[in-house]
């Protein structure tokens, strides 16, 4: 299981590297995490929905209402200029943090 | 069975309930569910299931909102952000703007809410000011808190207290209990002709009063020493008119009155009239002790209205307890133990003492009571009318809930700009409400028989209730078409989604109670009136038809009765004529008696008339067994009596004839009956026959004459009773009565009831069926192309109406059902008060049915018929 920390921290970069590889909408984002990460991080789907809202808010993606084939029309996310920014940056973070961590948690040398 | 779009929808209420989410977002959040359910539906999970599962994973509506709020910045003045600012003074205008343009584009129907609602608030007002006018007797008193009347319970005596006790007992108490500061006493001052100068007139107005009474009382003198003016004997204190019409703009002071011609009272002081507000009132006060009386000084002789101020802090419940003790010591235990007395505080007087002997009437809370609540049902009337009109033209302003939803209004705004117009109209209503209740409260007043006015802005807790009832009526009847109106979902009804008005289960319901409450009214009114006219055609045992009264108003004339009869009697349109102390109607008297084979503390209740030997004659009494008194037996005039059959079963004499009986009291000795009378009413209907008693008292206790006259002749021989009676009586103005008038008064409260119930009555189904005019006339409107297409179709104009008023039957007819009963136990409660009863028939409740029935159909039927017989080119050629 991942750190209630860990969760909100990462929702952010994820969604924003989703999106980056297209546009997409709530329920499918949902359901590519889930299969992505093997069932370990479970988003709450309610969750989801406040967190793209303050991202658009916030100028990282943008969204528009797409009417789907039979039915409901369906909110569709972009990422913006913005966002692509904001993911490089974020990407850079998490890989310095990645790098800080496997070093650090790697076995000791006998002499170093 | 589970409803997979019925979960939904519920789902989606509560989402709603969150301010945080919009409609988007809603609609985002719907979507995300049915995915979910679908995807847990192809996993295989059945129906319901899939259902719970789904909107586990989706989330609570609270933690989501929880999630969204975190999303928003807090402003400084904490405001939630999605909440607009409290004030908005660029809107203020704008409501205003838009409620004076409804208001003027719809005049019918403001003018129907207006008038409703001013009706209700009229009747309110009205009534308000009797109640606050019934609520200010006496305490205009300074030490209202603390003065108490001392009344006492005889036992033997018919009545269950009396008002008035003995002289001596008011001085005991004060020397006896330390908690007592002061007495003051009261006795009727008889009618007297008061002379100065050339100025002659008749005054009944007068009480004699202890010295003390400036000291118990709040009578403030305008002029004089208040601490000595009813001192001496021979002084008075006027009233400030009474002073007026004698000395004009002389100062009374000093200067004197004659009363009856031989006694002169000195103006020792003169006081402002007494308020209309006080249990008793008076023209003038004479000094107690110019009171000339044999039993003055007697402990069992009740003639003295006393009254106590309490030191402060006394309990009156204590000061009670203790009087019975202060009789035992004067009068000697034995005597005592018949008196029960006791304590009325004097503002409690006015509306809820009814012991005999009072003052003046009293009211009684009951009727005061009675008239609050049928007012407050007018006003109900009113207020529901507003509340089905509002709603019912909730329709016609969707669109502008719909643009100001979509301008960001949050629904409480939108709330509170249609209440605030409703309270508008509340205060447009008010405004027109006091002018009405300014016009009609002369006539209300005349009818309640007191002087009413509207109270000036000093009185501001009326004023502040009146305010306090049209804002509560205003938004009371506002807050629910505030609701429907605001709950609109913009989207839904800008795109003019939005179908005909759902709601009308609770105008329905509203109309129903509308119309009940006017049926319980009809039928009340109808009840009370019915019982009425009982009244008035019973028969009472003797005939009061044709019976004049003519007042025996001093020593000589009624010494010189018997003369006047005979000269009356000359007259052959004179048929009889009786002298009398008192007469049937009230005026019995109730003293202790002593008859044979009784102990003196066991015997029942009697009362009393004091009669001469023609009085069984002229009211046409019938002797049941015995005789009637007569000239033949003179021994009759002092020592025999007639007693009713209802006297003979209550004393248990099979035999009452030749029974003995003595009153003490009044100097009567034990004496036999002679005979016995069938039962008749000497009292109101309200009170069962109960046992009496006549006797022929010495010609000088005589206060009355009763002629009877033969009918068809009753003006020439008023005339000629006027002329002999001028011979007879120079002194005093001949003045007369009916007796069936006499008696019909005891009944004028209960005719002010039936009276006021049916204006109630009238009023609530004028207001109803100005209500029902505009729902009419709205739904008509609504329907106008329904009723071109029926009409095209083929419908006849006959089933066309039917269609539009079979509804309004419907509801009527429920109304009454609801309405019977409850009038039917209301009514069944009132006429407990009156020992003889006419039967409430059926006939009364089916009758005030069908006449509401009818009156709501005529309101209706104008906009049936006119919308049946419109040609449906008409309607149906713009589609």
């Amino acid at each position: 299981m991942i750190s209630k920390q860990l969760m909100a921290a990462s929702t952010r970069p994820i969604i924003l590297a989703i999106l980056a590889r297209g546009e997409d909408y709530g329920y499918s984002i949902i359901q590519k995490v889930t299969n992505i990460s093997g069932g370990s991080l479970e988003w709450t789907d309610g969750m989801l929905y406040p967190v793209l809202q303050r991202m658009e808010m916030d100028g990282l993606i943008s969204s528009r209402w797409v009417a789907s084939g039979g039915g409901r029309p369906r909110r569709y996310y972009r990422i913006t200029g913005h966002g692509q920014k904001e993911l490089e940056t974020e990407l850079a973070g998490w890989r310095s943090v990645w790098k800080a961590l496997t070093k650090f948690s790697a076995p000791v040398p006998a002499e170093d | 069975m589970f409803d997979l779009e019925k979960a939904f929808r519920e789902w989606e209420r509560a989402l709603r309930k969150y301010e945080a989410f919009e409609d988007a977002l809603v609609a985002d959040l719907e979507l995300q569910l049915r995915d979910t359910y679908g995807a847990l539906r192809s996993e295989g999970l059945v129906d319901e299931e899939a259902f719970r599962q789904a909107s586990i994973r989706v989330g609570t509506p609270e933690k989501i909102a929880a999630e969204y709020r975190k999303n928003r910045v807090v402003a400084l003045d904490r405001r939630k952000p999605w909440r607009p600012a409290r004030f908005m003074p660029a809107l203020a205008w704008n409501y205003l703007k838009t409620a004076g343009r409804k208001i003027g584009r719809q005049k019918g129907y403001t003018f129907i809410n207006v008038a409703g609602l001013a009706v209700g608030l009229a009747c309110a007002i009205l009534v308000m000011i009797y109640v606050r006018h019934e609520l200010s007797f006496d305490r205009y008193h300074a030490n209202r808190d603390r003065i108490y009347r001392l009344a006492t319970k005889v036992r033997g005596a018919a009545y269950e207290g009396i008002a008035k006790v003995p002289g001596p007992w008011g001085p005991a108490v004060l020397k006896d209990l330390p908690e007592v500061r002061q007495v003051t006493r009261f006795v009727f001052f008889n009618e007297a002709l008061v002379t100065r100068g050339e100025i002659r007139s008749f005054e009944n107005g007068g009480l004699y009063a202890d010295p003390s009474v400036f000291e118990v009382f709040t009578f403030p003198l305008l002029a004089g020493d208040p601490a000595t003016a009813l001192e001496a004997p021979g002084s008075i204190v006027v009233a400030a008119s009474f002073a007026k019409k004698y000395f004009g703009d002389e100062d009374p002071l000093g200067r004197s009155l004659t009363f009856d011609a031989k006694d002169e009272f000195v103006v020792r002081g003169i006081l402002p009239d007494v308020p209309p507000n006080s249990h008793f009132m008076f023209d003038f006060l004479v000094s107690l002790a110019t009171y000339r009386n044999q039993n003055r000084e007697n402990w069992k002789w009740q003639q003295f209205y006393t009254y106590l101020l309490l030191k402060e802090g006394a309990s009156a419940e204590g000061v009670a307890g203790k009087i019975s003790d202060v009789l035992a010591r004067n009068m000697g235990p034995d005597e005592a133990a018949a008196y029960s007395p006791f304590l009325q505080r004097l503002t409690d007087i006015h509306l809820r003492s009814n012991l005999f002997r009072e003052m003046e009437a009293n009211s009684d809370i009951a009727t005061v009571t009675l008239f609050a609540v049928a007012a407050f049902f007018v006003l109900l009337v009113a207020c529901f009318n507003f509340m089905n009109l509002t709603t019912a033209r909730a329709l016609t302003r969707a669109k502008e809930v719909g643009v100001r939803k979509a301008a960001g209004a949050a629904r409480r705004q939108l709330g509170a700009q249609f209440l605030g117009e409703s309270v508008l109209v509340g205060f447009m209503a008010l405004v027109a409400a006091i002018l009405v209740a300014n016009l009609t409260l002369p006539a209300f007043g005349l009818l309640m028989g007191r002087p009413l006015t509207l109270p000036g802005l000093e009185a501001w807790p009326f004023w502040l209730i009146l305010v306090g009832i049209t804002v509560a009526a205003s938004a009371g009847s506002g807050i629910y078409p505030a609701f429907v109106l605001s709950a609109f979902q913009p989207a839904d009804v800008l795109k003019g989604r939005l179908s005909g008005p759902k709601r009308r289960g609770l105008r329905r319901a509203l109309v129903t109670i509308q119309f009940a409450i006017s049926v319980v009214l009809i039928v009340s009114a109808g009840v009370v009136r019915s019982q009425l006219q009982f009244v008035r055609a019973r028969q009472l045992g003797f005939n009061p038809a044709q019976l004049v009264v003519l007042p025996l108003r001093d020593e000589a004339t009624r010494t010189g009765a018997e003369n006047l009869k005979k000269e009356l009697l000359k007259n052959p349109n004179v048929l009889a004529a009786a002298a009398s102390a008192n007469l049937p109607g009230g005026g019995d008297w109730g003293v202790p008696y002593e008859p044979e084979g009784w102990p003196k503390d066991k015997t029942p209740p009697l009362r009393m008339l004091a009669v001469d030997q023609d009085f069984v004659k002229t009211f046409e009494l019938s002797v049941a067994s015995g005789r009637d008194f007569s000239r033949d037996h003179p021994a009759d005039a002092s020592e025999a009596f007639l007693i009713n059959e209802e006297a003979a079963q209550e004393l248990a004499w099979p035999e009452p004839l030749g029974r003995t009986i003595a009153i003490p009291v009044l100097q009567r000795g034990r004496a036999p009956v002679v005979g016995v009378l069938k039962d008749f009413h000497f009292r109101s209907l309200k009170e069962r026959i109960g046992p009496i008693l006549l006797f022929i008292p010495p010609p000088d206790w005589f206060t009355v004459l009763t002629v009877k006259l033969r009918a068809g002749a009753i003006p020439e021989t008023l005339a000629y009773i006027e002329r002999e009676w001028a011979k007879f009586d120079p002194v005093h103005p001949f003045a007369y009565s009916f007796m069936d008038e006499r008696f019909a008064r005891l009944y004028a409260s209960e005719a002010r009831i039936g009276r006021l119930l049916g204006d109630a009555a009238e009023l609530a189904v004028l207001v109803g069926c100005l209500g029902l005019f505009g729902l009419a006339a709205f739904s008509t409107e609504q329907r106008t192309k329904e009723i071109g297409i029926r009409k095209v179709l083929g419908s006849s104009v006959w089933s066309i109406i039917r269609l539009l008023s079979g509804e309004i039957l419907a509801l009527v007819g429920l109304a009454n059902i609801i309405a019977w009963p409850v009038a039917y136990f209301a009514m069944r409660g009132w006429l407990q008060k009156f020992a003889y009863r006419a039967p409430v028939s059926p006939a009364l409740f089916i009758l005030s049915g069908l006449l509401a029935a009818t009156i709501a159909l005529l309101t209706v039927s104008w906009q049936s018929v006119r919308a049946s017989l419109a040609n449906p080119i008409d309607s149906l050629r713009d589609e």
